[in-house]
């Protein structure tokens, strides 16, 4: 760079050039490889409020430039290394470019020019005006440069704002006041299906479709033109004839007189949108349909307070709570007071494979026996309990009525057994009674005779007749009789009494009252119990043998409901003997014998009766299955044993058995509960 | 009604338990005198000692192992068929009743006091000593049913199958019959079915059995059978429903007339609607020996039962008065039927349902064979010593009213 003179530098400051903006000195790069020049620009633009950066070569400002952005690049001409022009190519290449101002000798006119094409925004000249005019070029060049940024930034600003407007989903349309479309963008053109070119000009009611009426439009327009905005969903026509629903958005544009200029519409199709409503409506509809019309009560509740959300119509006919009520209720509220500790600490966890038993009570008071079955389900986008309850009271009252049936059926049937058995001992207690008062009564006056022969044998008065009367009044009572046959009256009375005493006691025993607790039973007296309640069943068919295990500990029992199992088995083992009998076989035996069998009892009920065929052995538990004649037996005796064996004792029940060798049931019960 | 033949009766009792057996034979001990007593241990024993043995009574146990009461009571009748055959039994059902309904005379059920057993006794002893006529007394014990009108037959299957039947109804549709009338008697009467009380009347007597019972009764053990010959020789069970039940109508109302208890009553009407039993016995049983009567009576001129009386050695009433003791009806029935004929023989100044029964029964006679032997075939020196010849005339009339009302269908 040539050594140039420096000038004066002037005192001319411009405000836009000390500060581009508010508390921003503008920087000002500077390459000059003439020392003498620099500080006579420096001392001109310092003076200016302007920050100087300088470099010498075109190499260290390409270098700085690469790294950072002066508000105005300020290049001598001819570089050590390089020209600006070569500098600000080189710089372009990058695809960096600032505003510049290029310093050049005197007399180098075209390359003044060259440089203005090249973008430069100004050239100062190295001759005497230079100091003169340098502030002020510089000034002007930093306003210009500071108008070309922001018209940049505006324009880059409106592509940005245009290209969005072309890239929404939004249909966008604009209108002038007339209604004539002056610009839409494509997807408005993807709604209509016209193409942009086809619409513009066009007034929007091309796509009328004839689903709005007048009113609809009227209102429309009354708004927009009053200023406002008018929104609303609408029915339109595409271009192929179909119609969509769209929701669309006007807005009037205002010019600063407040005239209306444009409309902006920004349209959407809602078709789907509203598709998906109403089958969310419907679906919604159907499940409400569903929830309501399930015969069981169904009832949603809240996981943390237990408040219930929702019922269904079931669950008010059956408790007889509104929705409002219940919404205030928990399910705690259902259950009776003692089943509060239950529910407690079943509430927290599903029941979906086997539903548990509870009482609810209803408004009205009343109690019913209710199965159970909940699971968590998202009820309206949060957690919640899902409770289907199934009113079991008729179900259960039926099954009481069936256990009851029976139970009554193997009572008549014992009661008539039982009768017998104590008639007969009754029958002969009664005559030996009878007989004891006649030989009593005889003997009596033998002995008054006797009486009156002691007497006169005392007084010493002794005489035939008397000795004839006391003969013969023994030999008229029969005394020898009655004194002969006294002790074994006595003996066989006694005998009968003690039979009845017994089989009133077992009866007593066996038909321990049905407690719902299970309390410590000794088999063994249960299977004594039954074995002589149920005696008459057998007695002419068969003999019985009994095995029982004498350390046989007390099991945790129903003794009552375990009773009738026993009597069911030894009676249907009587049967099956008798059947047996009847086609000529002498009398059976019916074994029954008890056992420990590691954590259980084990009791067998073994019969050399008809046994049971292949073909019916599996239904034998079943209920209402029965091989006896109508009007026989209720077919109840072993699906009721195989449901308190198992399910009440949680023991189990198998049977042997082969056709004409006989059946025998073993009942294993856990020795603890 | 004692015929002087006071021998000593023959009665087996038989149970399985001997201590049954014991009690019964120490408290009967009295009665030794009476009547000779054998006890055996069970069916088979029973059967050994009948093979040596004459019995005029058979006793039994119902439950025994092997041969049981009713196999026993069976094979009495097939092999001893005159004896009369009673069941003891402790059993309270149904069943065992009508299981032995075939084979026993009379049901009594354990445990029975003894002056139910003592009565029942005598009572089957009494019966023997009006019949002597061994192969009568096999005829008369082996009668399971009687024959019944064919309409009511009808008419009583038609009311049990239809849904709606009343034991009302039932029960009026068997009192309109003699066979059923006796019949149902037998049956309520026996204690088997545990009813308490002594039943006089058909109605009564389906009320207290039941619907289901009788149902049972009537439809599968057929304890009621039609009469398939209507119409023998000189019989028409037409004719001889129709004088009972005109003779049973008026004796009811000479008893109503009279204010007696209503025992009295009801054993009159059943005593008229029975006193002719023995007929139908005969004429269904043994018709040609009935027809030989009929022609010997009308050959002598003599009544009837005098006829009978000849030929068999017993007169229908004798005949129908041994069922209606073998089945077990009251005592006052038996008597009633016995001496139909002859009332005067029974030693009773009072008016019962034998009277009633005879005065009906001899009213009505005349009623139907005309006036012209009114009077004469009365017993006066009865009436008399009842002293009831005065009212005479006025029971008469009070046939003469019945006889149109008493409305009978004989199709």
């Amino acid at each position: 760079m040539g050594d140039n003179e420096t000038t004066e530098t002037q005192d001319c400051r411009h405000e836009d050039a000390s500060d581009t903006s508010a508390g921003h000195r503008a920087t000002i790069f500077v390459v000059e490889d003439s020392d003498l020049t620099f500080r006579l620009v420096s001392r001109i633009l310092q003076r200016e409020k302007l920050q100087v950066i300088r470099v010498v070569t075109g190499e260290e400002a390409m270098t700085w430039l690469l790294e950072n952005e002066p508000d105005l690049l300020l290049a001598d001409y001819q570089l050590p290394d390089m020209n600006s022009e070569q500098l600000l190519r080189a710089l372009q290449r990058q695809g960096r470019s600032f505003p510049f101002v290029v310093m050049t000798a005197c007399g180098s006119q075209e390359v003044a020019v060259r440089m203005m094409q090249l973008g430069a925004l100004d050239y100062i000249v190295k001759d005497d005006n230079f100091a003169r005019v340098l502030a002020n070029k510089i000034s002007l060049a930093l306003t210009q440069a500071e108008t070309q940024r922001k018209l940049y930034q505006t324009q880059e600003h409106l592509h940005l704002v245009k290209t969005a407007l072309e890239s929404t989903a939004s249909a966008m349309v604009l209108t002038d006041r007339q209604g004539h479309i002056t610009w839409a963008n494509p997807a408005f053109a993807k709604l209509t299906g016209y193409s942009i070119n086809e619409v513009i000009g066009q007034n929007p009611r091309l796509q009328k479709s004839g689903q709005q009426d007048r009113a609809f439009y009227s209102n429309l327009w009354q708004t927009i033109l009053s200023g406002k905005p008018w929104q609303g969903e609408l029915v339109n026509r595409r271009k192929d004839g179909s119609l969509y629903t769209e929701r669309i958005t006007i807005t009037p544009v205002q010019n600063g007189q407040k005239e209306i200029t444009h409309f902006i519409g920004i349209k959407e199709d809602i078709t789907e949108q509203q598709e998906s409503k109403r089958q969310l409506a419907q679906s919604e509809e159907k499940y409400r349909v569903l929830f309501n019309k399930i015969i069981d009560p169904v009832f949603v509740f809240e996981p943390h307070t237990y408040r219930f959300l929702d019922c269904n119509e079931a669950a008010h006919k059956v408790y007889g709570y509104s929705l409002e009520e219940l919404r205030r209720m928990t399910p705690f509220d259902l259950h009776p007071k003692h089943e509060l500790e239950l529910v407690r600490r079943n509430i927290d966890r599903p029941s979906i494979d086997s539903a548990s038993v509870y009482i609810h009570i209803t408004k009205a008071g009343e109690h019913l026996v209710v199965e159970i079955l909940s699971d968590k389900i998202a009820y309206q986008g949060q957690e919640a309990w899902l409770s289907i309850v199934r009113n079991i009271t008729e179900r259960k009252k039926l099954e009481g009525q069936l256990a009851q049936a029976q139970k009554l059926e193997s009572i008549g049937q014992l009661a008539a057994g039982i009768a017998h058995e104590i008639n007969t001992p009754i029958q002969y207690v009664g005559d030996n009674v009878h007989f004891l008062e006649n030989a009593f009564r005889r003997v009596a006056i033998v002995f008054e005779q006797n009486g009156k022969l002691l007497t006169a044998v005392k007084e010493g008065n002794v005489d035939d007749g008397l000795i004839a009367d006391v003969e013969s009044s023994a030999r008229e009572q029969k005394v020898e009789y009655m004194l002969r046959e006294t002790p074994d009256a006595i003996r066989e009375t006694l005998e009968g009494v003690e039979r009845v005493t017994k089989i009133v006691l077992a009866m007593k025993e066996f038909s321990h009252p049905g407690t719902e607790e299970k309390s410590e039973v000794d088999l063994n007296r249960c299977l004594e119990n039954t074995i002589t309640v149920a005696r008459n069943e057998w007695k002419y068919v068969a003999d019985v043998e009994t095995s029982f295990e004498s350390s046989l500990p007390l099991v945790p029992c129903l003794p009552g409901e375990l009773n009738q199992v026993f009597l069911n088995l030894v009676v249907n083992a009587a049967h099956s003997i008798a059947d047996k009998v009847r086609s000529g076989t002498g009398k059976g035996i019916i074994r029954i014998s008890s056992s420990l069998e590691k954590k259980y009892a084990k009791i067998k009920i073994g019969d050399t009766g008809t046994g049971i065929p292949e073909n019916i052995k599996t239904k034998i538990f079943d209920p209402f299955f029965t091989t006896k004649s109508v009007g026989k037996g209720t077919g109840q005796g072993l699906a009721i044993a195989y449901n308190v064996v198992t399910e009440k004792h949680g023991g189990t029940i198998t049977l042997d058995t082969e056709v004409g060798q006989g059946t025998t049931f073993t009942i294993r019960l856990p020795l603890e509960c | 009604m004692s015929t002087a033949n006071p021998v000593r009766k023959r009665i087996l009792f038989v149970d399985d338990q001997p201590e049954v057996l014991h009690g019964l034979r120490r408290t009967l001990f009295e009665l030794a005198d009476e009547w000779h007593m054998e006890f055996a241990t069970g069916g088979q024993v029973a059967l050994d000692i009948l093979a040596k043995r004459p019995f005029d009574v058979v006793i039994s146990g119902m439950h025994m192992p092997g041969v049981d009461g009713a196999d026993l009571l069976a094979l009495v009748a097939d092999r001893f068929p005159s004896i009369t055959r009673i069941l003891l039994s402790g059993s309270i059902q149904a069943e065992s009743a009508i299981k032995s309904l075939g084979s026993a005379h009379q049901f009594l059920s354990k445990p029975i006091n003894q002056c139910k057993l003592q009565d029942a006794l005598k009572r089957a002893s009494a019966v023997r000593d009006l019949l002597d006529n061994q192969q009568l007394r096999a005829l008369l014990a082996d009668l399971r049913t009687l024959p019944s009108l064919p309409t009511i037959y009808h008419e009583l299957m038609r009311k049990m199958q239809s849904p709606g039947t009343t034991l009302c109804q039932v029960g009026e549709l068997i009192a309109q019959d003699v066979g059923m009338t006796t019949k149902i008697l037998q049956i309520v009467n026996s204690s088997f079915f545990g009813l308490p009380v002594h039943v006089s009347s058909p109605v009564h007597a389906a009320q207290l059995l039941g619907l289901d019972i009788l149902k049972t009764l009537v439809l599968s053990v057929d304890l009621f059978t039609k009469c398939d010959d209507v119409e023998l020789s000189g019989f028409s069970i037409h004719e001889f429903t129709r004088h009972s039940l005109n003779v049973g109508t008026l004796a009811k109302k000479i008893a109503e007339n009279e204010e007696v208890e209503k025992t009295v009553i009801d054993n009159a009407l059943l005593g008229g609607m029975l006193h002719d039993l023995g007929k139908l016995i005969l004429a269904q049983n043994i018709p040609e020996r009935h027809a030989e009567a009929l022609s010997l009576a009308a050959k002598e001129n003599i009544p009837l039962w005098q006829a009978e009386q000849a030929l068999l050695g017993a007169s229908h009433a004798r005949i129908g008065a041994y069922l209606v003791g073998l089945w077990g009806l009251s005592e006052e029935l038996m008597l009633t039927v016995a001496n139909h004929h002859a009332p005067a023989a029974v030693p009773d100044d009072s008016f019962s349902a034998l009277t009633a029964v005879y005065l009906a029964n001899e009213i009505h006679k005349q009623l139907m064979l005309g006036p012209e032997i009114r009077m004469q075939e009365f017993d006066n020196e009865y009436l008399s010593r009842l002293n009831i010849q005065a009212k005479l005339p006025a029971w008469q009339g009070l046939a003469t009213e019945l006889t149109g009302e008493v409305q009978y269908d004989a199709g």
